[in-house]
């Protein structure tokens, strides 16, 4: 088992990230909210109303860029909006240009996954989720495997994206504490295997906040030093 | 080396053999077994102006691409449809291992048992060859279906169908075009087997003729001519799949995989 005796709510509109020693199950926990796994017991809500099978409000960044490698970049882009049957084929292309060029790929619309770096894999990734307008996002570690430039990069936009269109909620997985609080209203910590919830620890830093600099303020640290106790002592208690 | 010394190295050898195949047939062997290039150059210059070469080579075409046609389309549909079900896949993998393994050449003599010596055995062959190659690679193709992809396909609102088409298909694309791409060539040796036991006419029937006839010149450029046309083929092919591949990382370009 994974996860068990989770209890989970997140609001409308919120920003949430996840963390936790590995193998804790928060992919688990990102796959049962989107509906490509079911819970074995219990249930789980959207809006209210008990829901099976894959929820396509729902948007899903895992954490391998997973692009189809045999579609453009702007073929992938376009793919969410071809399988909803949203817009016209012109329309389409149109959205998932404006998309690409306020993500900065500008150029790179006719690439194919090969010729992209790390970075720009997962900007497409994420423009593909955004591109259809989902009200709820997930992302597995989406800036795991690349440099901290980038990822710092990468924040920026995608805090920004956030604060433009919204209403969205974002549910974040992530290793890193720092990214964890700067973006988050608020940071979940969950325990070792199976996976519960250590505790909630509510960012109140204010917005918009700048992400290059947002680690120095002295806020910022105390929450950094709270989670990072609650934390430190799950993964203790894993080794021991 | 750039591409002009390349193709002169390959010129110079080209020559050299052939040279070394007209010097050595009468002062080492006898050309009786072998031939020589001029000999098989004569001959085949004179099967050009009389037209017998083009009307071999239309017979085998005309055998080797309608047999090629129908195995492509039912190795396609087999392989997509068997390759749907875990289940039937799992029952059905000893007799799909088993009938891999036949040596299919040798099922020749019984085709034209089954089909007489007409056009309908070469057919029967080429198809069968062709069936055999495009099925299993089309089978593998969708076996080893990217199971990531389709999670994020069915997330992006893919339909049953849909990721069929949309991600199954493009997915094992590389494995189908490859099936349909090396069958060509062993279509083509099936026809000309399935001529060798039983024709009157073709490729296959002139080589064999030729032979019985103790006419080694004759032999010899049918072989060439088969040469010749296998290697157009697979060049002419070799570009449509780097086309139809282009989404493909090449060797070379593998810094970022």
């Amino acid at each position: 088992m994974a996860l068990s005796n989770l209890s989970l709510d997140i609001h409308e509109g919120e920003f949430v990230t996840v963390v936790g020693p590995s193998g804790c199950g928060k992919s688990t926990l990102l796959n049962i909210i989107v509906g490509l796994l079911e819970v074995s017991s219990g249930e789980k809500r959207f809006r209210g109303e008990i829901l099976r099978g894959i929820n396509k409000e729902i948007g899903y960044v895992t954490q391998q860029d997973n692009l189809f490698p045999w579609r453009t970049v702007l073929g992938n882009v376009m793919f969410g909006l071809e399988m909803r049957a949203i817009g016209t084929s012109a329309e389409r292309r149109e959205k998932a240009r404006a998309l690409l060029d306020h993500v900065g790929l500008n150029g790179f619309h006719h690439h194919y996954r090969h010729e992209l770096s790390g970075g720009m894999r997962q900007r497409v990734n994420i423009a593909r989720t955004l591109v259809y307008d989902p009200k709820v996002i997930l992302l597995d570690e989406p800036f795991g495997p690349l440099d901290a430039q980038t990822r710092l990069q990468l924040q920026d936009t995608l805090l920004k994206l956030w604060q433009e269109r919204a209403g969205i909620t974002i549910v974040f997985i992530t290793h890193d504490l720092i990214e964890a609080i700067a973006l988050a209203d608020r940071v979940i910590v969950m325990t070792a295997r199976p996976g519960r919830i250590r505790e909630i620890v509510p960012v109140s830093l204010p917005r918009p906040r700048d992400i290059y600099t947002i680690h120095t303020d002295p806020a910022f640290r105390a929450i950094y030093d709270k989670v990072w106790a609650y934390l430190a002592e799950e993964m203790k208690h894993k080794s021991e | 080396m750039n591409r002009f010394a390349i193709n002169g190295w390959r010129l110079l050898i080209a020559l050299a053999l052939l040279g070394l195949w007209e010097g050595l047939s009468g002062p080492i062997f006898d050309p009786f077994w072998l031939s020589r290039p001029s000999d098989v150059a004569l001959f085949l210059w004179k099967s050009i102006l009389s037209g017998q070469l083009i009307s071999d080579l239309s017979i085998t075409f005309q055998a080797t691409a309608i047999g090629y046609v129908f195995g492509a389309i039912l190795g396609l549909a087999f392989g997509l449809a068997l390759a749907q079900s875990e289940t039937v896949a799992l029952v059905l993998k000893p007799f799909i291992l088993a009938i891999y393994g036949i040596p299919r050449i040798a099922l020749a003599p019984m085709f034209i048992l089954w089909f007489g010596i007409a056009l309908a055995s070469k057919v029967m062959m080429a198809a069968m060859m062709t069936f055999m190659l495009v099925f299993f690679n089309t089978y593998e193709g969708v076996r080893t279906a990217d199971l990531e992809l389709r999670s994020v396909a069915r997330v992006l609102g893919a339909s049953r169908w849909r990721l069929f088409f949309y991600v199954t298909i493009p997915n094992a694309s590389p494995w189908i075009i490859a099936g349909l791409r090396i069958s060509i060539p062993q279509a083509l040796v099936a026809a000309v087997v399935a001529e060798f036991i039983a024709s009157t006419g073709g490729l296959g029937y002139r080589i064999m003729e030729t032979t019985s006839g103790l006419n080694t010149a004759g032999t010899m450029a049918g072989i060439v001519v088969l040469m010749v046309v296998v290697m157009v083929l697979n060049g002419l092919l070799d570009r449509l799949e780097k086309k139809a591949l282009r989404w493909r990382p090449k060797e070379s370009d593998t810094k970022n995989v």
